[in-house]
C-alpha cells in the first residue's frame, strides 16, 4: 500500500445513506473519511438522463444485467451523491402500515410510523421537500385524467426541488440531491471525502473489522492503492455493492442472498395529440389506487429513451419516432417477491446478480399493465406499445387480457431502479445480517446503513426511507 | 493467450470494424429513407456503442466482444465473407435472420446492438437537432448584418 490514514469512522458509499450518516457523525465531532468510487461532479455536470450523465455517473454506463429468467436490467449511480444525483428526486413516505407490518414480522423496535416521523420531517426540511410549482406536463396530466376517469386515486409525487420566486413573482426551481445537501454539509464539518476511490475489502478478524483496503480509480482503472485504519466502519454502497464488498471480505452469513426489487415494466403510448413536452421533466403523478403492490406512473420520454423502450413491432418504430410528440413513456412497477443473489467472481471485481421472478411476480405485472392499459385508453391513448418484445401495438381490450394472464417471461424487458434487501435488519440474527439499528450481528464495529438494510420492498421510491433511517441509527449511535 | 486477449477488446480492429457494420446495418435498417436518417450521426453512434461495451462490467464486456467476434466469423462460413466485408444487403438480412431466429443468445445479441445503437442514435441527433436550433438566429442575424 502506497499510503495509510486514519480515521474514527469510515464510510463507504456516499450515497443518501452514507452521506446522511457521515454529515451527522462529522457535525458530532468524529473524525469521518467518507469514500465514494465515482466523481465528485456538480449536479448540472450533465443534462439529466443524457448519454453524457450515463457515462459520467451511473456505475457501468447504464449497464447492468441481472440474470435470470427474466431480462433484468437495473440502474445504480456511481458518483459523489450515489442514486440521488441520477434519479427522478422524487420522495415518498412508506404507508404506515408497510412499516408497522416491518416492524412485526422482523422485529425492529423503533421503526414505526410514529418513530421515523421526524426523522422523515427533517429529511424533508433538509432536502426541501416540495410540489411542483411549476407545471406537471401534459403526460402527467394524462394520467391524472385517465385516473380520474376510472375513480382511481391518483397524487403528486413530492420532489427534492427548492423553489425560490424570480423578481417577476415566478417559481424558480432547482432539484436537490446530495451534492446540494449533505455532502456541503460534512465538508464544512471538516470531514474528508476521498472521490474516485474503490474500496477492495474489509480486513476483519472474524469479530472486529480493523481497515479497509482501497484504490484509486482516477482515469478508469485501478491506481494508488490505500489502507484505511478505522474504529467504526458504516457501508452504505447499495444493495448490489455492499453485499460484494462484504463477500469479497468473507463474510457472507445473510450477505446477498434476499436481494429485492421492484420490477418495471415501460410501455410507450400513443395519443392522437402531442402529449410530449421534455421541458418539463420527469412527470410527477402517479396512480395510488393500487398502491404499495403496483404503482402506475409516467416516465422521461426524450426522443432516445422513446427509442429505448418501443419494443413493440420494431418495423414501425422510425414511423412512430418521426411523430414523437405524441408518444410518452408509461410505467407499472411492483413489489417484487424473488429473492436475488449477489456473487463476486474470482477475478473480477464487478459482481453477478441473479434474480429470479416469482409466479406473484408475474401475477402482480400482468394485473398492473392491465390496470395501465385501462388508464391509459380512458385517458385517450389509441395504443401502447411493449412490455413484450416485438409483439403488435394493444389497441383494445381483448389483446390486454391477454397480457393480464399471459406475459410471456423470457420476452419482456424488465428494468429495476430500486434495489434492497440485500443484507436485511432484524431481531432474529438467524434470518438477518444486521440488528435493528444497523449494526453487522457477526461484525461488531461493522455498520451498514443503505437500501440494502430495508427488510421488505416498501413499494415506493426508497430514497426518503433510506435517509430516515440512517438518521435514526446515526441519532442513536451517538447517543450511545 | 495475450495474442487473444488483444483481440478481444472492443477496440481491436476487427471488433471494432464489426461494430461499425452491424451499427450501419442497424440505424440504415431502422431509419433509412425517412426524415430521423442523418449519416453524419454515424460515427459517432460507432465510437460510442465501442465506449458503452468498454463500460461494462468485464465479464459482460468480454462475451460482448467475443460474440461479436463470433458473429462476424459465422457470417463467413454462410457467405464466404466476413460481416463486416459484406454488401449493405447481405448484411440487413444475416442480421434480420440472427433477429428472428432460434438462437437466444443471439437473439439478445442483435438486440443489445439495437436497442442500444438506436438509443445512442437517437441521442445524437437530438443533439445535432439542438446545435443546428441554437446556430439559426446567429446565421439569421449574420444575414441580416450583411444586407445592411
Amino acid at each position: 500500500m502506497k499510503r495509510t490514514l486514519d480515521c474514527d469512522v469510515l464510510v463507504v458509499g456516499s450515497g443518501p445513506g452514507g452521506a446522511t450518516t457521515a454529515a451527522l457523525l462529522a457535525e458530532a465531532g468524529r473524525d469521518v473519511i467518507l469514500v465514494e468510487e465515482g466523481r465528485h461532479l456538480p449536479l448540472e455536470s450533465a443534462e439529466s438522463y443524457s448519454l453524457e450523465e450515463m457515462n459520467q455517473k451511473y456505475r457501468n454506463g447504464g449497464l447492468n444485467v441481472g440474470f435470470g429468467p427474466t431480462r433484468l436490467t437495473y440502474l445504480e449511480g456511481r458518483c459523489v451523491g450515489g442514486a440521488s444525483e441520477i434519479n427522478a428526486a422524487l420522495y415518498h413516505v412508506p404507508l404506515p402500515d408497510t412499516l408497522r407490518q416491518w416492524s412485526i414480522r422482523h422485529q425492529l423496535d423503533g421503526m414505526g410510523p410514529d418513530e421515523l416521523a421526524p426523522h422523515f420531517e427533517a429529511i424533508e426540511r433538509e432536502m426541501n421537500v416540495s410540489p411542483a410549482r411549476d407545471g406537471v406536463g401534459p403526460a402527467a396530466e394524462r394520467l391524472a385524467a385517465g385516473a380520474e376517469a376510472l375513480g382511481w386515486k391518483v397524487g403528486e409525487v413530492r420532489r427534492f426541488w427548492r423553489y425560490t420566486k424570480g423578481a417577476d413573482g415566478s417559481w424558480l426551481g432547482r432539484r436537490q440531491s446530495i451534492t446540494e445537501t449533505m455532502v456541503p454539509r460534512f465538508l464544512e464539518a471538516g470531514g474528508r471525502l476521498l472521490a474516485e476511490t474503490w474500496v477492495q475489502r474489509i480486513e476483519h478478524d472474524g469479530r472486529r473489522a480493523r481497515a479497509a483496503v482501497a484504490f484509486s480509480t482516477r482515469e478508469g482503472r485501478r491506481g494508488e492503492g490505500t489502507r484505511i485504519r478505522f474504529r467504526e466502519v458504516v457501508l452504505a454502497a447499495g444493495a448490489v455493492q455492499t453485499p460484494a464488498l462484504l463477500r469479497r471480505s468473507g463474510v457472507r452469513r445473510m450477505v446477498g442472498d434476499t436481494l429485492r426489487v421492484h420490477p418495471m415494466l415501460r410501455v410507450a403510448a400513443r395519443f392522437p395529440e402531442p402529449v410530449n413536452d421534455p421541458s418539463f421533466g420527469v412527470p410527477v403523478h402517479q396512480v395510488e389506487q393500487f398502491k404499495p403492490h403496483i404503482t402506475l406512473g409516467c416516465s422521461h420520454s426524450s426522443l432516445p429513451h422513446l427509442a429505448l423502450w418501443l419494443a413493440g413491432d420494431v418495423d414501425e418504430r422510425a414511423r412512430l419516432l418521426a411523430e414523437w410528440e405524441k408518444l410518452a413513456i408509461f410505467y407499472v412497477a411492483v413489489t417484487g417477491d424473488g429473492r436475488g443473489r449477489v456473487r463476486s467472481l474470482p477475478g473480477f471485481d464487478e459482481p453477478v446478480v441473479y434474480q429470479p421472478t416469482t409466479g406473484r411476480d408475474l401475477a402482480l405485472l400482468g394485473e398492473g399493465i392491465y390496470r395501465l392499459g385501462e388508464l391509459l385508453f380512458a385517458a385517450g391513448a389509441e395504443g401502447f406499445y411493449g412490455p413484450v418484445e416485438g409483439a403488435p401495438a394493444t389497441t383494445d381490450r381483448r389483446q390486454l387480457e391477454r397480457l393480464r394472464t399471459n406475459l410471456p417471461q423470457g420476452r419482456m424487458n424488465v428494468s429495476a431502479i430500486h434495489l434492497f434487501c440485500s443484507c436485511p435488519m432484524g431481531g432474529d440474527p438467524r434470518t438477518s445480517a444486521v440488528d435493528p439499528w444497523g449494526r453487522m450481528h457477526d461484525l461488531a464495529n461493522v455498520r451498514i446503513h443503505d437500501a440494502s438494510i430495508l427488510p421488505d420492498t416498501p413499494g415506493v421510491n426508497p430514497q426518503g426511507t433510506i435517509m430516515a433511517v440512517a438518521r435514526r441509527n446515526t441519532l442513536r449511535w451517538l447517543e450511545a | 493467450m495475450r495474442r487473444l486477449a488483444g483481440r478481444l477488446r472492443p477496440r481491436a480492429r476487427q471488433v471494432r470494424a464489426t461494430v461499425e457494420a452491424i451499427v450501419d446495418t442497424v440505424i440504415r435498417h431502422e431509419f433509412g429513407g425517412t426524415a430521423l436518417f442523418r449519416e453524419d450521426a454515424l460515427d459517432w453512434t460507432v465510437e460510442v456503442m465501442v465506449g458503452r461495451i468498454e463500460l461494462m462490467p468485464s465479464f459482460l464486456s468480454l462475451g460482448m466482444v467475443a460474440l461479436t467476434a463470433l458473429f462476424d466469423r459465422l457470417a463467413q462460413a454462410r457467405t464466404g465473407r466476413r460481416f463486416h466485408a459484406l454488401p449493405a444487403d447481405r448484411r440487413a438480412a444475416l442480421f434480420d435472420g440472427w433477429r428472428r431466429g432460434p438462437v437466444s443468445f443471439m437473439r439478445d445479441f442483435t438486440d443489445f446492438y439495437t436497442k442500444m445503437g438506436i438509443f445512442v442514435y437517437c441521442a445524437r441527433i437530438e443533439e445535432l437537432a439542438a446545435e443546428e436550433a441554437a446556430a439559426v438566429p446567429l446565421r439569421r442575424r449574420a444575414r441580416v448584418r450583411g444586407v445592411s
